[in-house]
């Protein structure tokens, strides 16, 4: 369709920032601008913000004054639903909830986040949105970001490899498997 | 004369030689079968005992694959598999790992059954409350056996002096576990003779959370000491337990975690889900991404 980036909108966005804590993703989502391209870029009117362990995010009352209902919750067991129900993620970069959303067909915009020690989140998010899955960000650059993901094409993810388990464990258990059959003394 | 007598003699012992294996053959599948057919007996009489009296179901799984376990079990012992589940991220993967492969049904039909416990971290008080999910990702035929908590080396952030000790803590716990699973297979010394409770471990399934690397370290030290024992030689198939099965976490994809360095080494598989892994480390195998 050639209208699609003017008919394109995402009334329902999640927020996810996983089981630990991620207040610069909250505090860059806070901001004027990334709520107005929210609001008007997006035509958003839901956000269900999941913060985790840090503090509740801020802007409730701004979002509301430009027309957004905002849902926070600190911390859901079973996240599926949530996204489901969503248009489009934006994430932390843990893999649990990166390759749930995309697993799901979402369009996914992940955050990284920059203060955790060992940032090999950033190989992975990385790696996936070379492969044209995702969007991958820092808080610094989330405005732009957002604003790429209207005439963003998304590659869908090929569906796992499976049965290597199996595989590995008959070769590994191979003498016990032959065994079955023989009676024990 | 005298070495046509020979030449004779050697022919009938060699048919001699020939009927008598035949005929020890034929009686060793005869009681086989024989064993065989008991067996489903057995088998059919508890599950119709299983359907007439249901019982409540052990750890998620059905009363058929109970019935099924116990009869035999007793005959055939059971194939023991370890799967550590660590904290976070990496007990979400595993599940996803063990429900990918279509909850390993692949395992042919006449394999012995199979005992699965879990080890977790001690602090991580999420991966508990995941049991009955875990339970149903697994096969019907499989038991769950336990769920085990070891002490973590390393906390995340803690100071690199404190995690000797806790380090050592670790190793300690588990190496009471293996201590224990050992105690556990060995048959009963005083009473009736009844099969051990459970097989030592075969396999020990990881996907890198930080809990692996000191069950991982006691286990492969354990096989030392098993080989020494047993006066060195080549790798035997049914002694060299329990084999380790290394998967790196998705999440990799340049460079193997800290555990999947130390495991390098000493894994029997190490299988990665990114092919710049694969490139890196010619140890590893690598086939696609597996979640």
């Amino acid at each position: 369709m050639s209208e699609e980036s003017s008919v394109w909108r995402a009334p329902t966005v999640l927020v996810t920032v996983g089981t630990t804590r991620f207040e610069s993703l909250i505090d860059a989502l806070g901001t004027a601008a990334v709520l107005r391209e929210l609001r008007y870029g997006w035509q958003c009117e839901a956000l269900v913000v999941q913060y985790g362990t840090g503090r509740a995010p801020a802007f409730v009352a701004a979002a509301k004054a430009l027309g957004m209902r905002v849902t926070a919750v600190a911390y859901v067991d079973d996240l599926r639903a949530l996204q489901e129900r969503a248009d489009v993620i934006i994430s932390h970069a843990g893999s649990g909830s990166i390759f749930e959303a995309l697993h799901l067909h979402k369009p996914l915009v992940v955050v990284v986040n920059e203060a955790l020690a060992d940032n090999h989140q950033w190989e992975l998010a990385e790696a996936l949105a070379e492969q044209g899955h995702l969007l991958a960000a820092r808080c610094a650059d989330l405005l732009p970001t957002l604003r790429a993901v209207r005439d963003t094409h998304w590659v869908p993810l090929s569906p796992p490899v499976s049965g290597v388990l199996t595989e590995v464990l008959r070769s590994e258990l191979w003498d016990v498997v032959a065994d079955a059959s023989v009676p024990p003394r | 004369m005298h070495r046509a007598v020979v030449l004779w003699g050697c022919w009938v012992a060699v048919l001699v030689a020939v009927v008598v294996t035949a005929l020890r053959v034929m009686l060793e599948q005869r009681g086989r079968r024989r064993q065989h057919v008991q067996r489903a007996d057995e088998w059919r009489r508890r599950r119709r005992q299983a359907v007439e009296t249901p019982d409540r179901p052990k750890d998620g799984c059905s009363a058929d694959a109970q019935a099924a376990h116990e009869t035999f079990s007793s005959s055939t012992r059971p194939v023991h598999v370890v799967v550590v589940l660590g904290s976070g991220g990496h007990t979400t993967e595993m599940l996803a790992l063990l429900r990918g492969d279509h909850g390993l049904w692949g395992l042919p039909a006449d394999a012995p059954p199979v005992d699965v416990s879990f080890v977790y971290a001690a602090t991580d008080r999420r991966t508990p409350t995941w049991r009955q999910r875990f339970a149903e990702a697994l096969p019907p035929s499989w038991r769950v056996l336990g769920w085990h908590a070891i002490p973590r080396a390393r906390e995340v952030g803690q100071n690199w002096l404190s995690t000797v000790f806790t380090s050592v803590a670790a190793l300690l716990a588990s190496w009471r576990l293996l201590l224990w699973w050992w105690w556990r297979s060995q048959t009963p010394w005083l009473g009736r003779q009844r099969p051990p409770a459970c097989s030592f471990p075969a396999v020990i399934i990881c996907n890198g959370p930080g809990t692996c690397i000191p069950l991982c370290a006691a286990a492969w030290m354990m096989r030392v000491l098993r080989r020494i024992g047993n006066g060195g030689g080549a790798l035997c198939p049914t002694t060299d337990r329990p084999r380790l099965v290394f998967v790196e976490t998705v999440a990799r994809v340049q460079h193997l975690s800290v555990s999947g360095r130390c495991l390098y080494g000493c894994a029997d598989r190490v299988i990665v889900q990114w092919a710049p892994l694969a490139r890196r480390y010619p140890l590893c195998e690598f086939y696609g991404r597996l979640v």
